[in-house]
């Protein structure tokens, strides 16, 4: 199949859901729209399994590839005899135990184990002998190494994992009493899970990397393994084949490995844009997000019952064409395209109904309907556009019920005012307001929205503030609630941080006259956006989005001018920092170390839009919102 | 209250050079490690450049303090402390580490020795006892001799340079600081802001 330029950017969405299908398909190529039944299976995954495949394929689209059940493999589990299992789960010595004790109790009829990162030899052994006394061996179909330790959040966005992330956080980086052996496990991790992605992605990188910092740790031991792997014949995982026949990007991809310290404003800014605040405010990961919704007062004969919260979850899938077009847009705009969604969607639903009682059908059923043989087409098209419809409807619901829980927070914690600043901070524009009437304002913000304006100011200042200020500013916000702890560590960092040089100026951000929010306020919107600063995002370059621009276009700058250079391709190792490639890249992959989030990734993609044919992916070793972030600095500055 | 390093040096004429040197980088973070250790190496041979023979000083620079000990016979200690930590302690630390060095290695082998060729040990256990002042160090043992008047006291690195002279400067002509750790140091300095560790 002949695929252009454009489709030769890959998604890392799609290359993974290939590979899964593949595996579920008993490991053969999974042809779509293949006519007879699909074989029943079941299909048996550890938590990190489920954490691949939740974000990837559905219920349905699980059934369809013809899984019956699913489970737990650390579950009771029944014996289906005449049913082959296919198992997906990480070769840990429980997962291992638990394999052999199925084999031992011959649960199913025959088994398809895949292991989501390689196996070792002694473990592969230990399920041969498993199978061996239990007289399974030929029930054991196929062993494969699926190396998909990783998570794909978008087409262009990768997580490391979500299980046992503690072991790879920021903090587990950055704290002082990290002994080497345990710095050497955490690095491993990090690069098992990014060689996976690049064997998944099918393509071998230039890698570029700052010094001195866990970023390069990471960009020698993959080089090292990439090097390694291609070299050996046999096992080679970048054969012709797997890269991705047929692409017509004759370019290999950069990969710039960054250190979550060179930005830690980034981490701890309050946000504008849509997914980046549902992440930020709301319950929200893997793609799912969980609302607490009071139901309203209750009205029974004792008298009005206390409000009531029912808990609703919601996937924000690819399928989901609103989330897809406004996940990155600005909040305003986002309510505003809501509320045109609604009324279109009623002015459909209105030509349905006007058309029904037309036909004096008025509330009869569509058994009804079908019958007749006058105006069917008209009526025909109505109704089978109802599924449309009725998604349509779902998804406006959807986007109603989360929309209004994140404005609920913008105008209880006035998130408006805090982005405004912080982004004037950031950018160093003059401020018209004082930091310290800020945090001292009692209806502006959380403790937790204080201590983070402040850690922006302290960590982007020029000059840190005198002892005198200091004491001042902390004692308003320990009068404000916070706990003061971030700032200890924040302190350390800036001193020994390499501050490349100020962030580029974001421009001011200023509020635009009210003709949009007007026009929203005025059609009866059930977004009330009254006392919102309706803010324009200018677009400007956060520090990692700069690094990337500087080493995709090979502009020379002396942030990046001796990060050094890897390419796992070259027969010897080349230690120099002088590329030997000049051509811009046309794809790269940012990946941060330590941790990244929506905002990061917004800014990249944004910057991404106005190039032609260039493609970029995201990936961090966790992702995590502010207070995630705010919680781990808290720990670090515990001493 | 925390020790950082512990160094023994020889002021020759016109190099000072290092002899032994012990660190405790443990509260630092993996990465940051190297250059902090370097630094101090930087910084502890400057000060022993800047003092005169037969003097003892003390150095702030922001939370830390030097402290310097010149012999008469050029032999030179320098222990990094936090503010915290008591400075008569640190002086005896020196005097006593000194006394040592100079029974345990040959007087010929000062002006030329290195930490790969000096043959003394010691350094580490010091540092590491000497973490408390109080097991390390009982009032009793304290010298009384030592008189705190004749302590010379900096508040900044800066003081101990000529007119004229720059930090950025040595810090780039450093044989001691890595490519990395010059590089932390520019662009700190870039922000304004006094030395980057030291």
């Amino acid at each position: 199949m002949v695929r252009g330029k454009m489709a030769a950017a890959a998604s890392i969405r799609e290359r993974q859901t290939v590979a899964l299908k593949r595996m579920l398909n008993f490991n053969v190529p999974h042809v779509k729209n293949s006519t007879g039944e699909p074989v029943w299976k079941v299909l048996i995954y550890d938590r990190f399994g489920q954490d691949i495949i939740s974000p990837l394929l559905s219920v349905k689209e699980l059934r369809d590839m013809g899984i019956t059940l699913h489970l737990l493999l650390h579950s009771d589990r029944d014996p289906i005899p005449d049913v082959p299992a296919v198992y997906f789960v990480m070769p840990t010595e429980e997962n291992i135990d638990r394999m052999c004790q199925d084999l031992r109790n011959q649960l199913y009829e025959s088994y398809y184990l895949n292991f989501i990162s390689a196996i070792s030899r002694s473990k592969l052994e230990d399920i041969a002998n498993a199978a061996l006394a239990a007289s399974a061996v030929t029930q054991v179909a196929k062993v494969f190494d699926q190396y998909l330790n990783f998570i794909t959040l978008e087409d262009d966005m990768f997580v490391l994992c979500n299980q046992n992330k503690e072991l790879i956080s920021y903090r587990a980086i950055n704290r002082p009493d990290i002994t080497d052996t345990e710095m050497e496990t955490v690095m491993d991790t990090i690069v098992d899970s990014l060689f996976c992605f690049f064997v998944t992605l099918g393509a071998v990188p230039i890698i570029r990397c700052s010094r001195g910092t866990a970023a390069e740790m990471v960009a020698v031991k993959l080089d090292k393994k990439l090097r390694e792997n291609l070299r050996d014949a046999r096992n080679s995982l970048f054969t012709g084949d797997t890269l991705g026949a047929g692409q017509f990007s004759f370019q290999r991809p950069l990969l710039v490995l960054v250190d979550r310290n060179i930005d830690l404003a980034t981490p701890l800014h309050h946000t504008w844009t849509y997914q980046a605040l549902v992440h930020d405010v709301l319950d929200f990961h893997l793609n799912r997000v969980n609302l607490e919704e009071s139901s309203g007062v209750e009205n029974s004969p004792a008298g009005a019952r206390p409000k009531r919260k029912s808990k609703k979850s919601y996937d924000l899938t690819p399928v989901d064409k609103f989330w897809q077009k406004h996940k990155g847009s600005p909040f305003p705009e986002v309510a505003e395209s809501v509320q045109q969604e609604l009324e279109s969607y009623r002015a459909q639903e209105d030509e349905v109904k006007r058309l029904k009682s037309i036909m004096g059908l008025e509330g009869e059923d569509e058994g009804a309907i079908s019958m007749l043989s006058d105006n069917t087409a008209k009526l025909t098209s109505a109704v089978s556009s109802l599924p449309e419809l009725l998604e349509k409807k779902r998804l406006i619901d959807l986007h109603t019920n989360v929309a209004t829980a994140v404005l609920e927070h913008i105008k209880a914690r006035k998130l408006d005012v805090y982005f405004e600043y912080e982004e004037k901070i950031m950018s160093k524009t003059t401020l018209d307001k004082s930091l310290l009437d800020i945090i001292s304002d009692p209806d502006a913000g959380t403790p937790e929205d204080k201590m983070r304006l402040f850690l922006i100011y302290y960590i982007s200042t020029q000059q840190v503030p005198s002892e005198a200020d200091l004491e001042q500013y902390k004692k308003a916000l320990t009068d404000a609630g916070c706990n003061l702890t971030p700032l200890q560590y924040i302190k350390q960092w800036k001193a020994f941080a390499k501050m490349a040089s100020a962030p580029t100026s974001y421009g001011s951000t200023t509020a635009k006259p009210m003709g949009l929010l007007s026009r929203v306020m005025n059609t009866g919107s059930q977004f009330v956006m009254e006392g919102v600063k309706n803010l324009v995002l200018k677009q400007q370059n956060l520090p990692v989005t700069r690094i990337l621009d500087n080493l995709m276009e090979m502009k020379s700058n002396p942030e990046t001018d001796d990060y050094r250079y890897f390419d796992p391709k070259m027969l010897r190792g080349n230690d120099s920092s002088v590329p030997r490639n000049k051509n811009p890249f046309q794809e790269a992959i940012v990946f941060v170390v330590g941790g990244g989030n929506y905002i990061e990734y917004q800014n990249l993609v944004d910057y991404i839009k106005g190039k032609q044919g260039k493609h970029i992916l995201y990936g961090c070793s966790e992702l995590f919102n502010a207070t995630q972030f705010i919680k781990q600095l808290s720990q670090l500055g515990q001493k | 209250m925390k020790l950082y390093s512990l160094s023994v040096f020889y002021k020759g004429e016109p190099k000072v050079v290092l002899l032994k040197a012990a660190y405790d980088v443990s509260s630092f973070s993996f990465f940051q490690r190297s250059s902090v250790q370097e630094f101090m190496t930087f910084t502890s041979q400057l000060i022993v450049e800047r003092s005169a023979k037969g003097s003892r000083a003390s150095v702030k620079e922001q939370e830390y303090l030097c402290h310097v000990y010149v012999r008469n016979d050029s032999l030179a200690g320098v222990v990094i402390a936090d503010s915290e930590y008591p400075s008569r302690v640190a002086f005896t630390l020196l005097e006593k580490v000194l006394d040592e060095f100079s029974k345990q290695v040959d007087r010929i082998d000062w002006p030329v020795g290195s930490p790969a060729t000096i043959q003394y040990t010691a350094l580490d256990a010091h540092l590491s006892r000497y973490q408390n002042p109080r097991e390390a160090d009982p009032m009793t043992k304290v010298q009384a001799e030592l008189d705190e008047t004749k302590i010379i006291l900096h508040n900044t690195m800066e003081s101990l340079l000529e007119r004229g002279e720059k930090l950025d400067d040595l810090v780039s002509k450093s044989e001691v600081l890595g490519t990395q750790s010059k590089a932390f140091y520019k662009t700190a300095r870039k922000q304004n802001s006094c030395c980057a560790i030291m």
